[in-house]
């Protein structure tokens, strides 16, 4: 077993982060170990005290207080709401922690650009997480692509549909915390930019991954909402080009309809719909995140007595190939670079940023 | 020219249950279209004839004229991805491509998304409804799982299986 790297959880306002503390917490050969976790929500802290309850993990109200409570730490995962993930980057970096971002560093562009200047010379790892990339099929078209395998490259489709997380996580539905700043999703619109496509950054950074192509050109349209109650988008379509004048198609969107009940629960019988299909001119490939799939009928399941998509597990060879994983590795220094870096994560951001601007003023915006 | 998609009847189906508000009201609309290139049209045809058709059951569904249209295709052949708003602000995307192998046979897909359900005749997982991945190439279809990042497993169940046995600890 490798040795667990001690990280701080700030907040755990990401849907992500209880995922990562059950990894923590079912997992004695976890990468890291939760050392603390600061929450000012009680409902949310109660949730993750519950998830860490055998675990002999510290809780604070305020993540400032955790940081200087911790000087024994290596990292800190920034799990708050996006509004406040450049403040914790920069009190993090001025403590020289290791740092693992869930999702987007920041919406803003202006943040990003000193968080990239500050991070040049920063002696830490940083790492944004960008999800896919240990899943093997998605692994596996990357091989293909730079291989060669597809020949030239003549388009790219990605799909990245969720259910919305907003009744059970509701801060993720308030455009502010989500995305920064209250922001109209077109002029005179009745909700706002922060939602699927704020939280769905890792379609754009996959294609760059795999293909190794540059966003050129970004065009967005975004459909009445599904969910009247939501106050940011659920829905986002967007095509443009790639290097090379390449085709794209990303839907990043909250399509698949989820019960409006507080704890997660599925309705619609794929929760997730991720679906990448790639043609090149000596051939063509498609996968599916749900690629073994699993279909249950269970009274006593998450959704009870409905047809349901699970999925059988993975087999995972090496316990690095996971974003925790890589992650630990590098500040083991048992790896150079980390798997998505604070730079992928700004990367994407300029294209979400971009796909919004173009929905807002109804043209194509080039990048 | 005959818009014959009108007759196919999973949009019949489609357009039955939309209209009788089984699932609500209709938000957006996803179609696919993706043939082999020995079954492709000529270009005018695939432009004008086959998308235009496509986006006649989009209008008819929608119960609205169309506002805005954004295309990108690849130059010279037919492959293409479309964006459609129409008045009421419903989306269609539309995602055509007949430039596959020919060993991939034809998919015609319509996802219909309303405020309180879902109308579809897409596959559940994966491209055919079945598990893993899908390569088309020269040398024809294949189908199989990546089961592993490192060292990488494509297979089938049987040698998936069998690789797992050889190289990991027993559950």
């Amino acid at each position: 077993m490798k040795e667990q790297i001690g990280i701080l959880i700030a907040g755990t306002a990401n849907p992500h982060i209880p995922g990562y503390c059950r990894g923590f917490a079912d997992d004695p050969e976890y990468p890291w170990k939760i050392l603390a976790v600061a929450e000012d929500d009680p409902a949310r802290m109660g949730n993750i005290r519950k998830i860490l309850k055998n675990k002999n993990v510290k809780y604070y109200s305020d993540w400032r207080k955790m940081l200087d409570a911790h000087p024994e730490a290596d990292a800190v995962q920034i799990g708050s709401d996006n509004k406040h993930h450049f403040e914790m980057f920069r009190e993090a970096m001025a403590r020289r922690l290791h740092i693992y971002s869930a999702k987007v560093p920041t919406m803003d562009p202006d943040e990003g650009m000193k968080l990239l200047k500050w991070s040049s010379v920063y002696p830490k790892t940083i790492q944004v997480e960008l999800e896919l990339h240990f899943n093997p099929q998605f692994r596996h078209a990357r091989k293909l692509v730079r291989s060669g395998h597809l020949g030239k490259i003549q388009s790219v489709y990605l799909t990245n549909i969720s259910q919305s997380p907003c009744n059970y996580f509701p801060n993720w539905g308030d455009p502010e915390l989500s995305y920064g700043r209250v922001v109209p999703i077109r002029p005179g619109a009745d909700y706002f930019r922060g939602g699927a496509l704020t939280d769905h950054p890792h379609p754009f950074d996959l294609i760059r991954w795999i293909t190794g192509l540059e966003f050129r050109e970004v065009y967005g349209m975004s459909a009445r909402n599904q969910r009247g109650h939501l106050k940011v988008e659920d829905h986002v379509a967007i095509t443009g080009k790639l290097d090379g004048g390449v085709p794209f198609f990303i839907n990043p969107s909250y399509t698949n309809l989820e019960e409006r009940v507080p704890a997660r629960r599925l309705l619609w019988p794929k929760s997730l719909e991720c679906s990448l299909k790639i043609t090149g001119d000596k051939g063509y490939y498609a996968a599916d995140y749900f690629d073994k799939p699993l279909y249950v009928v269970g009274k006593n399941y998450a959704s009870p007595d409905r047809l349901i998509v699970d999925m059988a597990p993975r087999p995972r060879l090496n316990p690095d190939d996971t974003l925790a994983g890589s992650f630990a590795a590098c500040v083991r220094g048992e790896r150079s670079m980390p798997e998505s870096s604070l730079a992928d994560g700004l990367n994407a951001v300029r294209v979400m940023n971009a796909a919004y601007d173009s929905i807002y003023e109804d043209c194509a915006v080039r990048l | 020219m005959k818009n014959s998609w009108l007759y196919w009847d999973v949009f019949r189906r489609i357009r039955e249950m939309a209209r009788n508000g089984t699932c609500g009201e209709l938000c957006s609309l996803r179609f696919t279209w993706q043939r082999p290139g020995k079954s492709a049209s000529s270009g005018d045809e695939f432009l004008y004839g086959s998308l235009v058709h496509y986006l006649c059951l989009a209008e008819d569904l929608a119960g609205c004229g169309l506002k805005k249209l954004h295309i990108e295709k690849v130059p010279g052949r037919n492959n293409l991805f479309a964006l459609a708003a129409f008045e009421n602000r419903i989306v269609a995307e539309f995602e055509m491509n007949e430039t596959l192998p020919d060993s991939m046979p034809d998919t015609f897909f319509i996802k219909a998304n309303f405020t309180h359900g879902h109308l579809t005749n897409q596959p559940l997982v994966g491209h055919f409804n079945e598990e893993g991945s899908v390569l088309a190439d020269e040398s024809g279809l294949h189908r199989f799982t990546v089961d592993s990042c490192e060292p990488e497993i494509a297979g089938g169940t049987l040698e998936n299986i069998r690789a797992l046995c050889r190289l990991k600890a027993p559950p």
